[in-house]
């Protein structure tokens, strides 16, 4: 039967293919599944982008290796930095109607038969494509109450309000060695890179340096009733909920609001963010029996949660005053003040944990006619926003997801801050002074700190311990509470990859990666401690550039001093009254050969000293612990000892004017004299070849 | 490999027709909401999830003086709480269709196609009563239905469609002629075997007295495809339909319309060792009366009869999945003991985009939960019906006020489920809407726009297994705009089912073999929600909306699957 209808069809189909009279043609009557509106023709969109191929090898004798999919052995030859940064990366725009935007990014990667366990949109070859950073659509609307714009979606929405609410993230806050190329650079001839930094001290970096990155809905007013401007994120953090949330719908939010208005010369603000939800999507409640009446608590919930006034004042012509002041709070289930007051019994009636709050302060003093800018602040330990500028060392456990009680990889318990890095927990100032002579450039930097609470003893920090002891006792995770965390600002990039994102690695457990950083924590095996740990900095910047052979060249030498002790020292130790005390010293050299091409050197040196008070090695150059797996004090320990050494040379060859070629090779090397695992030695070169379009 | 090999045969026409014009289409959306549930399984607690994903499908068409179009709509998607793309993000290639003009003559499409016919052959229905439901509802079920591929009442499947007409000087006015095919089931290369659908549809114009048409379609298992083929399906369906102007004077019209046909279903399979067939018929006839003097009042009355054996897959095909077994719900599946599955709502029905909804033609009759709809669970072309059907309706001139209102008054035509007194289910059913544009009455210049809508479903037999459920479901909306653009909307949904049914249990032959499994209802469904809107332009706008839901159960013994759930919900969307 079937036959019959096919050859009955065909027949009627030639009959009328030969017969049929001239039929209009389609117009948009084209079906498609986005045809649900009127089309139009539209052709406006726009394609930019750059193509970015590196040629990474490495060969390194190391101490451990970090797993994650990446750079798993000692020798490698791949392609890509290991950051998931994209081969080819096209942006997309189009406004299809008056104020409206779209924007996308798209990142096309090939990882040369190297799997990603990270994204997971590699396939079988190597080969990944996948929404980047940007995602977004935007659009604008001006009415008799103001303008307003709507930014939706993610990718990412880059934003910022202040800095103690929404801010640059923590792991683009530290400083950055010239040396190595970043996955951003922009599109220029490469000296004017140099000249920039040698210029303003800084160059051209992409969003995600100086904003939080968010997703979900931005409404942004401006010119509102009252001449102010307001602000609405409701979304995500990528801080608080954001690397893969997306798998269990994990229930955490961000709702962030902030008012300003100008009066005259000066301008306030009031602002306010919660990053809140909960640990786990299903929640029993916890069950507290209290005069024979059993009460219901919502433990799980978390919240980051913070309110402030910002506020711009002139003070005269020659003095300016940038503060901001508030309270902020972190909530969870070990984080909290107890029952509420008024709460009443019955599952009906719910309830969550007492807030902690502490206090926020930070101040800025810029002067007109004075190369001198100052800082203060006091950040109360229990602020926790990890969407904001300031570091979290005093809060450990504030893990997103259901393991709420492990520690979190953004937390660096005692960190000495970078001169110009705020910390919770801290109070201290920050000074910075800038002189020029003639073509020689000085910049200075000064900060002393001291923490607000000294955390010894609280065992809800402390997760190192679970790399030395599987059940320990209190007093063995209290040997671990007291410690400092510093960065390694030599060969940063190399370590963060011997452990991508990874805490409580390396020989003795005691590496922390983070995005292109790596930090160490060291613990200080005092039993009684009746002190507040200080932070004492200084850096000294000397930048100079001349013609050598009539061609310009730059030098840089830029050196930094740290020390932590037991008492506020306005200078620091350079001593063992120090716990620990970090030099490091870094010079480049940037050559200007022709008018297309730069040489590139680097000569680098670290060392990191700690005292008799801090975690020691035995003459094995093991870790000295107890039975328990306590780290504790012994006589004949030694502290650490470490010497880094980093030289390294590089050409940047620019042959078109938006495509260039660009080679790094650095060798490197790390020793402890007295915590001999703790040691590796290698060299690794990229070959970049970069293309904009 | 398929999509490489159509988006290579795209690139390589626009390169032979010497494309003259590329432009694009485009549709981006962000969508996240925020869920709470709280349920009587497990009081001392609740669930909790946020998720949402940002979306841009870019649709690239090349186009040669309107001869040759050539078009694939290139899908980004990345997940809410995935940031930087890690692991959540997806490149996809959403649609893919080649369209043009052989010989200024015959039109043609391959590749993604959308194919309706009428509502007996190819007929993709909507699953419940939705032409009133509120604009703060039918928001989230326009993102449904696009997630879907729903654009009206099509089919989209894979294949070509070749559609022509011709235009005559005497005897008739024009012919309509359209032939398809498409692919339903792909091989598995071992046991099951490609199955393909094809038909046509002749249409001929003969005067504005007389419309007729003719439309076959048919689903054929292909056993070549494989080496040793477990199940050999084969129907066709034929139908011939028209329209016959019986009076046209002023302002009166009055049409004679029907439509009917036969189906042949045949059944191989070596499993059970089946070999049927089964043939059936049905007819519908009616008449369609119109008065329009300036406002438009409409009176159709129809009888049909479509046999309990008449099989028209592409037109029985349910859209929805309500089969705890087969679909998935995306937000709380289960109850917060972790393991009791929880029941569908009228929430998942209007905003769940995937895993709830069905885009591929079922040969079988699917499950379906009665107190959504029990008298036409396979739209109109639901076998074993017989019965009378009324449809009024009236809008104004200015369409101030437009309302429907269809009553059906059915029956079995053999006992399903009764074996031994075979008494025979009587269907009773009432539904109707009203839209009330109320700024036009006041002479307002901002919106203000009322929907009520609503539905009575009544169910009752006699005999040795008796069935009586009733349900009623509301549905009202409100859209006033404020300040320009910014519209505030509010919406309700309630639905209430009583009674007890008895759903008989098919085999891949649609015959009732294993009896009936029985279904107590005493529930009480409630949706309410509030939000806003603005509005940047016709095709871009922002919402953001609180939802209520709350699903009691009373029948003894299942109070605790009581739950209720609440959701914040965000969405931009924009297209061009």
């Amino acid at each position: 039967m079937k036959k019959r209808y096919i050859v009955l069809l065909c027949l009627c189909g030639s009959l009328f293919f030969a017969s049929a009279q001239k039929i209009s043609n389609f117009s948009n009557s084209f079906e498609d599944s986005t045809q649900q509106i009127e089309k139009r023709k539209y052709d406006g969109i726009r394609f930019s982008g750059y193509v970015r191929s590196v040629f990474f090898y490495r060969d390194v004798d190391v101490y451990e290796l970090g797993d994650q999919g990446r750079l798993t052995l000692p020798k490698n030859i791949s392609l890509g930095d290991a950051y998931d940064e994209p081969i080819i990366h096209l942006e997309m725009n189009a406004s299809p109607f008056p104020a409206t935007n779209i924007a996308t990014e798209l990142a096309f990667d090939n990882r040369l038969l190297r799997g990603g366990s990270f994204n997971e949109t590699v396939d079988e070859n190597g080969r990944m494509g996948s929404a980047w950073h940007m995602f977004n659509f935007k659009a604008e609307t001006f009415t008799s109450f103001g303008s307003f714009k709507l930014t939706a979606g993610g990718g990412v929405n880059w934003f910022r309000m202040t800095p103690l609410i929404m801010w640059s993230a923590n792991d683009f806050n530290s400083r950055i060695e010239l040396f190595d190329r970043m996955p951003w650079e922009y599109q220029s001839n490469d000296f004017e890179r140099y000249s920039a930094y040698y210029n303003q001290g800084d160059i051209p970096r992409e969003d995600k340096v100086g904003n939080s990155s968010t997703q979900g809905v931005i409404l942004e007013g401006f010119d509102l009733p009252g001449q102010g401007n307001a602000a609405l994120v409701v979304g995500k953090a990528s801080g608080s909920a954001g690397f893969q949330s997306w798998e269990d719908k994990r229930p955490q939010n961000l709702m962030a609001l902030r008012l300003n208005r100008a009066f005259g010369k000066h301008s306030f603000g009031v602002n306010y963010i919660n990053q809140f939800g909960h640990v786990e999507n299903e929640i029993s409640y916890t069950k507290i029996t209290k005069d024979s009446e059993i009460y219901y608590i919502d433990a799980t919930k978390i919240s980051q949660l913070a309110t402030t006034v910002d506020g711009l004042l002139q003070l005269n012509n020659n003095i300016r005053l940038n503060f901001e002041i508030g309270a902020g709070s972190y909530l969870s289930q070990l984080y909290n003040d107890g029952l509420k007051e008024n709460i009443e019994p019955g599952v009906e009636n719910v309830s969550t944990y007492k807030r902690n709050w502490d206090e926020l302060l930070m101040a800025e003093v810029t002067f007109a006619n004075l190369p001198i800018r100052v800082q203060g602040y006091r950040i109360g330990e229990q602020f926790v926003n990890f969407a904001s500028s300031v570091q979290n060392t005093s809060i450990e456990k504030t893990g997103s997801a259901a393991e709420q009680t492990m520690s979190n990889t953004s937390c660096y318990p005692g960190l000495i801050p970078q001169i110009g890095q705020t910390t919770n927990n801290r109070q201290g100032i920050n000074a910075f002074f800038n002189k020029s002579f003639g073509d020689f450039k000085t910049h200075a930097g000064y900060g002393i700190s001291q923490e607000l609470t000294n955390f010894a003893g609280d065992v809800r920090n402390g997760a190192r311990v679970s790399e030395f002891a599987s059940d320990p006792d209190s007093a063995t995770i209290a040997s671990y509470t007291n410690s400092i965390t510093f960065q390694h600002s030599l060969n940063k990039l190399a370590r963060s990859r011997f452990g991508f994102w990874e805490t409580n690695t390396g020989p003795y457990s005691r590496i922390h990666n983070k995005y292109r950083q790596s930090y160490e924590n060291i613990v200080i095996t005092d039993t009684v401690v009746d002190y507040k740990k200080s932070y004492a900095s200084i850096e000294l910047e000397l930048k100079y550039k001349t013609i050598l052979f009539n061609r310009p060249v730059i030098f840089t030498n830029y050196i930094q001093y740290n020390s932590v002790q037991e008492n506020l020292s306005l200078i620091p130790k350079f001593n063992d009254e120090a716990f620990v005390r970090l030099l490091y010293n870094e010079f480049t050299m940037f050559y200007n050969i022709q008018h297309n091409i730069t040489l590139v050197g680097l000569l680098g040196y670290e060392t990191v000293q700690g005292n008799n008070r801090t975690e020691l090695a035995n003459e094995n150059g093991d870790l000295i612990l107890d039975e328990n797996g306590a780290i504790v004090f012994d006589e004949n320990g030694n502290p650490i000892n470490q010497i880094d050494y980093g030289y390294g040379f590089g050409i940047d060859y620019t042959f078109a004017s938006r495509a260039s070629l660009h080679y790094r090779h650095r060798w490197y090397s790390h020793e402890d004299t007295h915590f001999i695992l703790d040691t590796f030695k290698g060299n690794e070169a990229t070959i970049e070849l970069k293309i904009f379009f | 490999m398929k999509k490489v090999f159509i988006l290579a045969v795209i690139v390589g026409l626009a390169y032979y027709t010497h494309a003259q014009n590329t432009y694009f289409t485009g549709m981006g959306r962000a969508l996240f909401s925020i869920d709470e549930m709280t349920d009587e399984v497990q009081p001392e607690g609740q669930q909790n999830a946020s998720s949402g994903y940002t979306v841009f499908d870019l649709g690239i068409n090349v186009e040669n003086e309107g001869l040759m179009r050539a078009g694939a709509i290139i899908r980004a998607r990345n997940e809410f709480g995935g940031f930087y793309a890690d692991g959540s993000s997806t490149l996809a290639i959403r649609q893919m269709q080649i369209e043009g003009i052989i010989g200024n003559r015959v039109k043609f499409g391959i590749g993604d196609i959308y194919l309706h016919q009428t509502p007996y052959t190819i007929w993709n229905f909507n699953e419940s009563f939705i032409d009133y439901e509120a604009d703060i509802f039918s928001m989230r079920r326009n993102v449904v239905n696009y997630e879907n591929y729903f654009i009206d009442n099509n089919w989209r499947v894979q294949g070509v469609n070749t559609e022509t007409t011709l235009h005559f000087m005497q005897g008739i006015k024009t012919l309509g002629l359209q032939a398809y095919g498409a692919r339903l089931l792909e091989s598995d290369l071992l046991t099951i075997p490609d199955r393909l659908m094809y038909g046509g549809r002749v249409f001929i114009v003969q005067s504005d007295l007389l419309k007729l048409g003719g439309n076959v379609v048919s689903i054929s298992d292909i056993l070549g495809t494989v080496d040793s083929s477990e199940v050999d399906y084969d129907n066709t369906v034929v139908t011939g339909d028209m329209i016959f102007q019986l009076l046209k004077k002023d302002a009166i019209t009055i049409n004679l319309i029907g439509e009917g046909g036969i189906s042949s279903t045949a059944l191989r399979e070596d499993v059970s060792s089946v070999d049927k067939d089964k043939d059936d018929f049905f007819y519908e006839f009616g008449v369609k009366m119109q008065y329009a003097p300036k406002s438009k009042i409409g009176l159709q009355i129809n009888y049909r009869d479509v046999g309990p054996d008449f099989n028209s897959p592409t037109a029985q095909t349910r859209r929805i999945i309500e089969n705890p077994q087969d679909y998935s719900l995306e937000s709380f599946p289960h109850f917060n003991d972790a393991s009791t599955l929880r029941s569908m709502t009228m929430l998942d029905r209007v905003s769940q985009e995937y895993g709830l909804y069905n885009g591929s033609i079922s040969t079988g009759l699917m499950d379906y939960l009665p107190q959504y709809n029990n008298i036409e669970p396979y739209g109109q072309a639901t076998p074993n019906r017989r019965g009378p059907s009324a449809i009024l309706s009236y809008s104004d001139s200015l369409e101030v006020v437009s309302f429907t209102m269809k009553a059906d008054m059915l029956s079995e035509i053999y006992s399903a489920g009764d074996t031994a007194t075979r008494a025979h289910r009587k269907f009773i059913g009432l539904k109707g809407g009203v839209e009330y544009n109320a700024h036009k009455t006041f002479d307002w210049e901002k919106e203000v726009i009322l929907t009520l809508g609503g539905k009575y479903e009544s169910t009752t037999r006699d005999g040795d297994v008796p069935i009586d459920l009733q349900t009623v479901s509301l549905d009202c909306g409100l859209n006033v705009e404020t300040i320009e653009n910014l519209h505030v909307l509010l919406g309700a949904k309630v639905l209430q089912s009583q009674g007890n049914e008895a759903l008989p249990v098919m085999n891949r032959l649609n015959e009732v073999t294993t009896g009936t499994t029985p279904v107590t209802l005493d529930l009480t469904e409630t949706l309410f929600g509030f939000g806003l809107q603005y509005t940047f332009s016709n095709t871009a706008y922002f919402s953001t909306q609180y939802i209520l839901n709350d699903y009691e159960n009373l029948v003894p013994g299942q109070e605790k699957y009581t739950f209720s759930t609440n959701q914040w919900f965000f969405t931009f969307n924009i297209s061009f």
